[in-house]
């Protein structure tokens, strides 16, 4: 299993790279200079969750698939690699959002607690809809699962907006931070699920 | 004499295709060419051994074992290339090396690097290689893998023929110790004629033969005559015709009793490729 997550990564290190870069770019203009900090981790994070499903077009790209499948390894650890892979690289994205946060409180009047707490709401939220993408790009592919994702993305902030056009009562600061705490053990579980959904369309899956 | 493959009544139903009934036996130390048109099955034959498709009927033993029941451990000895199929392009050698090291127990790094050095591959991102030099690392690491079998799908279409020679050199030494076996599929029969021991052709779904390649050339047989001299022959040898401006060209089998009863025609050898131009003739 170690050997299909390096090889994720030897095949994604010219994209991390590009992620490096952008990120300090990202934290040059709009860190420094605009006071974004919250807007830099999320595009940091959703450039790993990106980077993700990157992963399964270079796959499709070279009928990887098909490689993989001569190689004693199980189905199951197959699928088991690629979700490790997305969460490495989601918490490797989160570790480079709070370092450039730390960095950025050094020069800045901030509270880098405030923005740390979003990246921790911002990696649940990604996580979550990872864990529904995910198994539909076994299923039907990546082409429907990139779509899926954007789509995704757009549903809470389509629900806040009926919320506040339907004159609904906002949830209480209270609750909203109770959901925030349980946010990532939530989507760990969902993430969890979604395994055990994409291991059992691989066992079934034919090449 | 001991199997390293044993196929019987393998079935694969699709909506358009069928693999039907398809029954064949790789002994130890031996290499079998898989012949057939585009499409006829060999692909097919080769995932459903690999189990990258679930089959409708059969059994598949690999070393004596349910290539299902026991896969993995299976796949630790078979060293496999396939025609599509393999790392994306900004990979080099090195990192495959170290993905194969953790993936495949007892992967020979020293042989992987020898064979990188005999094929002087370079050690950059595949992107950068020839289809020859392609085919070359996917043959260096199933032979690095510490296979009893191998398995290669299409591995010397599309290459010059000093490379295709280099490698068909390199597959006949494979098999020199009489325990490890080679199922190979390839368009160039010419390469089979080289260096095949049996021959098993698939034609539509179906098995036509599986034979021991000498006995098979020395079945098969080119007859050159006009058309007063075929309708002499018993049309149950006679697999198929073809007719041209001079004289009429028939595959026929039992070639020798064919030469004994009449002396006077002119029986030429066949080639694999005009055997399996005369079957597929005759199917449609």
């Amino acid at each position: 299993m170690i050997g299909l997550i390096l090889k994720d990564f030897f095949t994604q290190k010219k994209n991390l790279r590009t992620m490096l870069i952008f990120s300090l770019i990202f934290v040059g203009v709009f860190g420094f200079f605009n006071g974004q900090i919250g807007f830099v981790s999320s595009f940091i994070l959703f450039f790993a969750s990106i980077l993700s499903l990157s992963a399964f077009s270079f796959d499709k790209y070279c009928s990887w698939d098909n490689y993989a499948l001569t190689l004693p390894i199980s189905r199951n650890k197959i699928v088991a690699a690629r979700y490790l892979t997305v969460l490495l690289l989601m918490c490797f994205a989160a570790a480079i959002a709070v370092l450039l946060i730390l960095l950025l409180a050094q020069f800045k009047d901030t509270n880098p607690w405030e923005f740390i707490t979003s990246i921790y709401i911002m990696i649940s939220f990604l996580l979550i809809l990872l864990s529904v993408t995910l198994p539909i790009i076994y299923k039907f592919g990546i082409e429907h699962g990139r779509l899926l994702m954007i789509g995704l993305i757009l549903v809470p902030f389509m629900i806040i907006q009926i919320a506040i056009n339907s004159g609904l009562q906002l949830p209480s600061a209270q609750l909203v931070k109770l959901l925030s705490v349980f946010s990532l053990p939530c989507a760990l579980v969902c993430y969890g699920l979604s395994y055990n959904i994409a291991a059992k369309i691989y066992l079934n899956k034919e090449f | 004499m001991e199997n390293n493959l044993q196929i019987s009544n393998l079935s694969k139903h699709y909506k358009d295709f069928s693999l039907k009934n398809i029954s064949f036996d790789l002994p130890c130390g031996a290499i079998m060419g898989l012949i057939g048109e585009n499409g006829a099955g060999k692909t097919t034959t080769i995932k459903a051994i690999l189990n990258m498709i679930k089959i409708d009927g059969g059994q598949i033993l690999i070393f004596g074992k349910d290539h299902i029941a026991c896969e993995q451990k299976i796949k630790e000895q078979v060293g496999i290339v396939l025609d599509k199929g393999f790392f994306y392009e900004e990979i080099n050698p090195e990192e495959i090396c170290l993905i194969m090291l953790k993936t495949v127990k007892a992967f020979d790094k020293a042989k992987f690097y020898e064979y990188l050095k005999l094929f002087e591959l370079p050690s950059k991102p595949i992107k950068s290689f020839s289809r020859g030099m392609l085919v070359k690392l996917k043959i260096a690491i199933a032979l690095s893998r510490p296979a009893r079998l191998l398995i290669l799908d299409e591995p010397t279409s599309g290459l010059d023929p000093v490379v295709r020679t280099e490698i068909l050199d390199l597959l006949q030494e494979f098999v020199q110790d009489e325990e490890k076996s080679i199922l190979i599929s390839s368009h160039i029969t010419s390469d089979l004629e080289q260096i095949a021991d049996y021959i098993s052709y698939i034609n539509n779904g179906e098995l036509v033969f599986c034979q021991n390649k000498d006995s098979l050339l020395e079945q098969y047989g080119i007859l050159r005559c006009d058309q007063s001299e075929l309708s002499l022959i018993d049309k149950s040898l006679i697999v198929g015709t073809r007719k041209n401006q001079f004289n009429i060209e028939a595959l026929i089998k039992n070639k020798a009793a064919i030469k004994r009863a009449y002396p006077k025609l002119t029986v030429d050898k066949a080639t694999i490729d005009e055997i399996m131009l005369y079957h597929v003739r005759r199917d449609k």
